[in-house]
């Protein structure tokens, strides 16, 4: 007896767990949105410490977001994917050169960190990073504000990028980073799908506003569900899954980001469980280095990169009430080990032993403890984070998933 | 209770019994009355069908070799993604340019079907919709598990196998070599493939078809659809003014039917198939489209062929095409008026026909045409000009044609 009413006692108390996780709103994708919260309630007050910031992103949208003609795949296209369709995203692998020992020089031949010139003849990788940050800026300016003209832009961009029927893309990237003349089938250029995750962010941030219809609610749902078949049916996806570096775990953060778009949470819960906390535990040594970042030229950055992929994770893991930063595998791997693990590098980067031949930029360090000391409740990790601080090169996107100006404002209390 | 109430009840217990061996299995585009005639036609041996399933069980043992139902391998041309599992095939009346040294782009020869289409992926959709519709039926009819196993294999094998399974899109459909711009033509091809449904229904209660199955193939038909309605080639033979249009609309709504959403099928007739229908034919009830096309005659039926399977998943969604005649006059009705005296006499079709009319065609149209509006002139008709008894389900479902 007493025993059946532990067991219900637990029941309840599951259910009303669970009950509270669904009923929290959801406001974005990838951003915490406590942090969102709290920024705005922070700009309400004037709060001196984030209205510089405010300002910043303000003017950038107001100045350069709005005005922006819209873009997608098929703006400025000079070469059609082999499919001939102009709606197929078609991108160049930057690496890959002309075999001058061949005649027509295919197929390409790889000369590692010599990025080839003709990449710039397809736009898509240019165009869909703009995209993607205007589209996030005006979502977020759009919450901050209440200004309904954000979200008309955004949504606008939204419709050209993903649902018109002559400009669209399709839910596809089977020809990004392509490799001219190349037999195999890759996934590598999956990682372009960074963007993609962005901007259905940016999508749902802007869900309530009257701009943005039910229609295009649905329809963009539709469009995300097709994207998500194919990211776990086709070649493509199925080889970028099975990716054992970063790749693996940038291809989960756009596979969780388009099945929480979706509105799957319970599909959401089991990939990041079963997929993306099984990563960490495979690709990491026992002293948190994740070995094959470090054989890349530039180590510091591919190690942080890996950890920013799974930080992600954990914005949206907290969504549905789990929290990775706290999670140990069994053989002792886990997110708090990595950040150890480059913890003291980020601090100077000069003492990295491993290879960096460009400089790095150590305020992504600085992100990254915020996060961890935010979700583990560790004031040292905060402090640190305050320490390095966080004054980001605006110009800064090329190899992140995050916006600086945005940054500014979810982090303001980092400086 | 008294005895008339025992007579009552016993008349219903048997009813039910009768009911349950042979319950409607909801297939997507056949007539699910006349499949349990057909059942139970069999059961009774009927010398109508008899012989006729028994040889279909017989002939049957070819769907169950070492032959592989998929399109990735035994690959002719590979798409030119690259990916075997992007399904190719030939435009039918394409062949090489004899002025070009490489034959590129292809050129058009209306009605001359060009022998290169064997090596693409055509053959092994037919292959698959004859397959899984065939053993789908057996198993139905015959109640034998092997049926539905193999079927289920055959299915798995073809849409939902990560290394062998077909892309839920036909981008690379009725492909013309060397030729620059899309077209949406090739989406005729997905006919098959609604037909290979009818076979996944028919296998569902079997222990060898899971609801995961299903589920699986539910998302991909979904997938699919979504390629149908937004893709360029898409919405290009969404505007199709010809039968490929009429096919288009029977293809997604016989997948619309198929993930469980009847009113998106209801949609798409009232919104779509019926201004086609406007759109398509002239008043005498002919289509000129098709007129214009080198086998008139065969076409015409095609675009009828359409409108009689669309009427079928039509009636599943509460909608009855053959009683809905168009403001200005058009309807199913006045097609088969059109054609009706050409298929008495091929020989008087005062347009083009360069191959023989298949008359069989012409039989079957009348007969179901006689059926659904009533008409013994045109079962009378049908019968008349004859039906060749053959082996195969298409026909046997219309067993009563050479009564």
């Amino acid at each position: 007896m007493k025993q059946n009413k532990i067991f219900w006692a637990f029941l309840f108390s599951a259910l009303l767990l669970s009950s509270c996780t669904k009923n929290k709103e959801i406001i974005s994708i990838l951003y915490d949105d406590e942090l969102l919260k709290s920024a705005k309630q922070a700009i309400e007050a004037k709060d001196s410490s984030i209205m510089p910031a405010y300002a910043q992103l303000k003017n950038y949208t107001d100045s350069v977001c709005i005005n922006m003609e819209p873009l997608s795949v098929v703006t400025d296209k000079k070469r059609l994917a082999p499919s001939k369709d102009p709606r197929d995203y078609i991108t160049l692998s930057p690496y890959w050169w002309p075999d001058t020992l061949v005649e027509g020089g295919v197929p390409y031949i790889r000369r590692d960190g010599e990025r080839n010139p003709e990449v710039y003849e397809y736009p898509e990788r240019a165009n869909s990073t703009i995209f993607a940050e205007a589209v996030q800026s005006l979502a977020v300016m759009y919450y901050l504000s209440n200004d309904e003209k954000y979200a008309k832009k955004a949504a606008e961009m939204l419709r050209v990028w993903f649902l018109d029927p002559i400009t669209g893309m399709n839910p596809n990237m089977t020809y990004s980073q392509t490799v001219p003349g190349m037999i195999e089938i890759r996934g590598t250029g999956i990682i372009d799908a960074r963007r993609i995750a962005g901007a259905l962010n940016a999508a749902k941030i802007i869900e309530g506003s009257d701009s943005w219809t039910d229609e295009n609610k649905a329809e963009l749902k539709d469009w995300a569900n097709s994207f998500r078949y194919w990211l776990e049916h086709s070649v493509n996806g199925l080889k970028e899954a099975e990716a054992q570096n970063n790749h693996g775990m940038w291809y989960e953060v756009t596979h969780e980001a388009v099945v929480m778009y979706g509105g799957d949470y319970e599909y959401l819960r089991k990939i990041i469980l079963e997929k993306q906390l099984p990563r960490i535990d495979l690709q990491m040594q026992p002293d948190g280095s994740l070995p094959r970042e470090l054989e890349r030229t530039l180590g510091l950055h591919y190690s942080t990169f890996a950890l920013e992929a799974l930080n992600l994770s954990d914005i949206m893991a907290g969504k549905i009430g789990l929290n990775l930063w706290e999670y140990k595998a069994k053989n002792g791997r886990s997110m708090l080990l990595g950040l150890e693990y480059l913890k003291p590098f980020w601090m100077s980067s000069d003492k990295w032993p491993h290879m960096q031949i460009n400089p790095f930029n150590k305020e992504r360090g600085a992100l990254l403890l915020y996060c961890a000391g935010k979700r583990t409740n560790n004031k040292e990790y905060i402090e640190l984070s305050n320490s390095i601080g966080y004054y980001p090169d605006i110009n800064e996107k090329e190899n992140t998933n995050s916006i600086p100006r945005v940054n500014s404002i979810l982090y303001y209390k980092i400086n | 209770m008294n005895i008339h109430a025992m007579r009552v009840l016993f008349v219903v217990i048997s009813f039910v019994i009768v009911q349950m061996s042979a319950f409607a299995q909801n297939t997507i585009t056949m007539n699910d009355q006349r499949i349990i005639e057909l059942k139970k036609a069999f059961i009774n041996n009927d010398t109508r069908v008899f012989s006729f399933i028994n040889s279909i069980i017989e002939s049957s043992e070819q769907y169950f070799g070492d032959k592989p139902y998929n399109i990735v391998k035994d690959k002719g041309p590979v798409a030119p993604s690259k990916d075997p599992r992007d399904y190719i095939s030939l435009s039918r009346y394409w062949w090489p340019d004899p002025q070009k040294v490489d034959g590129l782009p292809y050129i058009r020869h209306d009605g001359k079907s060009n022998p290169e289409l064997e090596r693409y992926d055509y053959r092994k959709i037919t292959e698959l919709e004859t397959a899984v519709s065939t053993l789908g039926m057996l198993y139905y009819i015959t109640e034998g598990d092997k049926y539905a196993k193999r079927a289920s294999e055959i299915l798995r094998e073809w849409f939902l196998d990560p290394v062998t399974g077909m892309n839920p899109n036909m981008t690379y459909a009725q492909y013309v070599p060397g030729m620059s711009y899309i077209r949406g033509t090739g989406i005729l091809d997905g006919r098959a493939i609604v037909y290979a449904l009818n076979g996944a229904k028919l296998i569902e209660g079997s222990k060898y078809w899971t609801i995961n199955d299903k589920k699986a193939l539910q998302e991909w038909v979904k997938i699919f659809l979504y390629w149908m309605q937004n893709s360029t080639q898409g919405l290009m033979e969404q505007n199709a003014q010809n039968n490929h249009g009429l096919w288009y609309d029977f293809i997604r709504m016989g997948m619309s039917l198929y993930i469980d959403d009847p009113s998106y099928v209801k949609l798409i007739v009232e919104t779509s198939l019926y201004k086609r229908l406007d759109a398509q034919q002239e008043i005498n009830g002919s289509f000129p489209q098709e007129l214009a096309r080198t086998l008139g005659l065969s076409y015409t039926t095609f675009a009828l062929d359409a409108f009689y399977e669309c009427s079928e998943i039509a009636l599943k969604a509460g909608i009855d095409m053959w009683n809905h005649t168009s403001a200005s006059g058009r309807s199913i009705a006045r097609g088969v008026e059109f054609a009706f005296p050409y298929y008495l006499e091929p020989q008087k079709w005062p347009y083009q026909q360069i191959s023989p009319f298949e008359t069989g065609r012409g039989s079957m149209a009348l007969y179901i045409a006689g059926l659904k509006l009533k008409k013994k002139e045109y079962q009378d008709a049908a019968r008349k000009i004859g039906y060749t008894a053959k082996p195969n389900f298409r026909y046997l479902l219309y067993f009563d044609i050479n009564n």
